[in-house]
């Protein structure tokens, strides 16, 4: 522990860990230490984030990692190991374990856990003020005395304690405390020592020789993992382990974890006890208990969650669309800037690059951003006070049935707006299969993309009375599959044991300002950023498709600055790369009833849904999909007839998920191949389901 | 079954009580017999005489009943038999004395032979080595007696134990295993507003490591808030805290309501 030579502390930027219980007020503290300004990113391969920044000011640059709230240090959870992986491997100065001052004895846990791991530890108590208002009171001094480990409290959302705490961080280094240790029993300590002996003449394990021990004892695969690399004397080891564990169990009737938990806790709520001047009335209802009366009754919980979700529907895409209408206007003045300063005839194909291409492109991600922001307000908001907890509590068993979770609920809604913001919304889930299922399933929510293909298809084809229930089959469609994907998902490649639903209801609190906008920011920022970059290369690389190769001179008419005809268009579009593409399809697509203006349509909705209307226009030689919609709903009629305009609906439904959502999902997934085996398995499903639609529709209808 | 005698079990308490009255005051008198017993003198009549057909005792009216050679040994036996069991109950397992002598008046009668055998058999075995006796009679007897009340992290000194050998948790679990049985149930069963205490978790290593991070460990009280208004997940408080788990979970938890 201590014994980092002074001036070396004086002068280095130390790095701090920010550890602790989730709905400790982690985040709030970190903002503040950092001011705000911060990175968030991925850390090595997981999906779970560790956010870093640094703190400036008198004393001293620090690096501050924002740990994920965990309750524990176990590697059964994504978090607890990333948690756990950043304390032994990057080894930071010092770690401070954001404490929630009113529930201390569960904090402690944690807080006992970090000391086995033999960091250098700091205690923020934080919350102090709501703490007090409950009625406790706590002897700071004593619990940093029994920990081995400074205690300072701190209030989270107005910033008081921050400057004590960052000079106790400085000074962490010049510590002599010595903490006091768990004693686990007689048995178990035996136990313990034992095998802390025979761990102890190996140097290149990176987990203290004790903490490995109990940990070995609590039958952490990890660290098994690591002792069965690391220890010449394996066998022994193991074979020591087993005796023990066997003994143990039978001696106590309980596995060895269970005590060991009994005892950390013991030890934790000895603790509590005795540095506890105050505590309220133990059978006190509170504030928050009398509001979860409210809005998880047992008949107005279910109402109220869906009055929600109806608001944080409606705030997303009503307030966002004439906000969405502005960015679009915006991108095309831009385009139009351009196409009246570019000098006529003067490098064709980069001034079609920028325009159409990579204005097009991104713009048509960025669109969404007003969307983007909106929902994450609404969604941060929800998030900060508590709600999300209830709406996973009230959704689960419904989720459930089909294998996902509680908080599953919440992305789905979103994907009715748009599968980009759904797919990040899984940052919500506890577990990573969780996670991946969700993410998986998301495309198969209709997307407001879709809606205009939906809109000019289906009025094509039937009836003025079908229109309503077709569209709302389509939804309805895509859910179901969704849900039966989720299970058959669940019970084939994301197999797993079905994760415990075994959450905290944390007490309702009023966000504040700063950090749901801190949230917000971060999340948009990130789609921005990340969708933004991915989105510019595939918009580059469709536009070159659809350009490449250019169609010869003489066959032409002749063009006059960048106002093709649109007829010109669909000619340039049939002779490109993506037109020759289209037309090689048709042999797997003949059997849906396709041709291959419908296959270009459909490559270029690769890059977003709605592209397929637009694309539709060019190939039948139009001007404007939108304003000429009704023209090109009665040449479809002319071409097509409406079993293959189901055949299309469907297809368009579920096939190719967007770029967009593709590349989100792989960076979301943290892996190549659910992506590609999201796009591929519903492309496949498309293909099926619109085959099986055409083929035996054809055998009724000739 | 095999049985010491094949008198009924009244009959087998006659000679046990004409022997205790005969080893106590030299004689054993119809009268003293009916008064220990319980019963009136036409049924210790009646007991007499048949005990004397069976070759037992010579019992003349009036006069102190005496034990045949045959008498006298089958009731040593089964006077034996009672007191082996009466002291394994108050001895070893610590049942108070007039309990323990009830219990074998009616565990007497009805244990096989082969079972009292090999109980009085175990018994002897206990007696081999000295240590076992003091480790495990006495160390069960006070670990039952008093249970442990493990206090860690008491102000400076060592945490007071009553006895480091004895398991923590042994009481819980272990004392009034049957008088209490019927008060052990899932924690999924509880009813909102219920104060329970866990006795067992069980469940796989996943969950069951996340109880116990969540202090869902034996011993710990909660209490049943809610059901959610589709009817699974439960909220219970515990520790100050609200935790919601799922039904099939919570049936991995074993309460019992207090």
């Amino acid at each position: 522990m201590a014994g980092i030579p002074k001036e070396l502390i004086r002068n280095r930027e130390l790095t701090v860990g920010l550890a602790g219980n989730p709905n400790s007020g982690k985040t709030s503290l970190f903002n503040h230490l950092t001011g705000g300004f911060q990175h968030v990113g991925n850390y090595a391969g997981v999906t779970v984030e560790k956010k870093w920044g640094r703190l400036r000011g008198p004393h001293g640059p620090m690096h501050i990692v924002d740990l994920p709230g965990t309750y524990s240090l176990n590697a059964f959870s994504e978090e607890e190991r990333v948690a756990r992986n950043f304390l032994l491997r990057d080894k930071p100065d010092v770690v401070v374990d954001v404490i929630d001052a009113s529930n201390l004895e569960r904090n402690l846990y944690l807080a006992v856990q970090l000391n086995e791991l033999e960091v250098n530890l700091t205690l923020a108590l934080n919350m102090m003020d709501v703490a007090r208002g409950e009625g406790f009171e706590l002897d700071l001094q004593r619990l940093g005395e029994l920990l081995g480990a400074p205690a300072v409290e701190t209030v989270g959302h107005d910033g008081r304690g921050i400057p004590k705490l960052s000079a106790m961080i400085r000074d962490a280094g010049l510590r002599e405390l010595e903490p006091r240790r768990v004693d686990y029993g007689d048995e178990l300590e035996c136990e313990i020592e034992a095998l802390t002996e025979m761990l102890v003449p190996t140097d290149d394990l990176i987990f203290p020789a004790r903490y490995a021990a109990i940990k070995l004892l609590e039958e952490d695969p990890e660290v098994h993992d690591a002792v069965r690399e690391c220890c010449a004397n394996l066998e022994a080891i193991e074979q020591r382990l087993e005796e023990a564990i066997e003994n143990l169990a039978r001696y106590f009737q309980d596995p060895p974890s269970i005590l060991i938990g009994d005892r950390r806790y013991g030890f934790a709520a000895g603790i509590a006890r005795e540095v506890t001047l105050r505590t309220p009335r133990p059978d006190r209802v509170t504030q928050s208990e009398r509001i979860d009366g409210v809005l998880t009754h047992r008949v107005m919980g279910v109402p109220i969650f869906l009055a929600f979700m109806f608001g944080l529907f409606s705030l997303t895409f009503t307030l966002g669309d004439p906000m969405m209408g502005m960015i679009e206007s915006l991108f095309n003045w831009l385009g139009n800037s351009i196409d009246g300063v570019w000098p006529a005839g003067r490098h064709e194909w980069l001034h079609s690059l920028i325009v159409d291409g990579i204005i097009g492109g991104v713009g048509g991600v960025l669109v969404f951003l007003p969307n983007i922001l909106l929902l994450f307000l609404g969604i941060s908001f929800l998030e900060d006070t508590g709600y999300m907890a209830r709406a996973a509590f009230i959704m689960d068993k419904l989720m459930h049935r089909f294998g996902l979770h509680g908080k599953s609920f919440i992305p789905m809604l979103i994907g009715f707006g748009c599968t980009i913001p759904a797919i990040m919304a899984t940052r919500t889930l506890p577990s990573k299969r969780d996670r991946l299922v969700t993410m998986m399933i998301l495309p198969f929510i209709s997307c407001g993309a879709r809606l205009p293909i939906y809109l000019v298809l289906i009025p094509a084809f039937f009836p003025r009375g079908w229109h309503a229930p077709l569209l709302l089959g389509l939804y309805i469609l895509g859910i179901l599959l969704g849900l039966v994907m989720a299970k058959i998902l669940g019970k084939t490649i994301l197999r797993g044991e079905d994760t415990p639903f075994v959450m905290e209801l944390p007490p309702y609190r009023l966000p504040t300002r700063r950090s749901v906008l801190l949230h917000v920011w971060q999340r948009s920022w990130m789609y921005v950023r990340k969708a933004g970059t991915i989105i510019l290369a595939i918009s580059i690389g469709l536009w070159i498709l659809m350009s490449f190769p250019a169609l010869p001179e003489e066959g032409a008419i002749p063009n006059h600055g960048g106002d093709d005809s649109a007829a010109l268009k669909a000619q340039k579009l049939e002779y490109s790369a993506a037109g020759r593409i289209g037309r090689a399809m048709e042999t797997l697509t003949d059997p849906l009833g396709f041709d291959w203006r419908i296959n270009t349509a459909l490559l270029g909705a690769l890059a977003a849904k709605e592209v397929f209307v637009a694309e539709l226009g060019i190939i039948f030689s139009l001007e404007e999909s939108e304003g000429e919609s009704l023209r090109l709903r009665e040449i479809l009629r002319r071409n097509y007839t409406p079993l293959q305009g189901v055949s299309i609906l469907i297809f368009c439904l579920l096939a190719s998920p967007c770029m967009a959502t593709f590349s989100i999902t792989r960076r979301e997934s943290g892996r190549w191949r659910y992506a590609f085996l999201q796009w591929f398995g519903m492309t496949a499903l498309a293909w099926i389901l619109s085959l099986l639609i055409f083929q035996i529709g054809s055998l009724f209808i000739t | 079954m095999a049985q010491i005698s094949n008198l009924s079990s009244s009959l087998e308490d006659y000679l046990e009580i004409i022997l205790q009255l005969v080893q106590e005051q030299g004689e054993a008198r119809a009268k003293d017999i009916a008064q220990r017993k319980s019963v009136r003198m036409a049924s210790v009549t009646g007991a007499l005489k048949r005990l004397t057909a069976e070759g037992l005792i010579s019992y003349q009216a009036r006069e102190s009943v005496t034990l045949t050679k045959a008498g006298e040994e089958l009731a040593g036996r089964i006077l034996g038999r009672h007191e082996f069991i009466a002291r394994f109950l108050h001895e070893i397992l610590g049942v108070d004395g007039e309990t323990a002598s009830r219990d074998a008046c009616a565990i007497e009668h009805v244990i096989s032979l082969e079972s009292l055998d090999r109980l009085a058999g175990f018994v002897e075995y206990l007696k081999l080595c000295p240590e076992v006796d003091e480790l495990l009679i006495s160390r069960f007897l006070s670990c039952y007696n008093m249970g442990c009340k493990r206090v860690a992290g008491g102000r400076g000194e060592k945490p007071k134990e009553c006895n480091s050998t004895c398991p923590r948790g042994f009481h819980d679990r272990a004392v009034k295993i049957f008088s209490r049985k019927a008060g052990v149930i899932q924690l999924s069963e509880l009813k909102p507003g219920d104060r329970a205490r866990v006795v067992s978790v069980r469940g796989s290593v996943i969950i069951r490591q996340r109880l116990i991070d969540m202090g869902v460990l034996p011993g710990a009280q909660l209490e049943m808030q809610r059901v959610a208004p589709l009817g699974d997940p439960i909220d219970i408080k515990l520790k100050g805290y609200h935790l919601s788990l799922r039904k099939i979970e919570a049936a991995t938890i074993s309460v019992e309501r207090v």
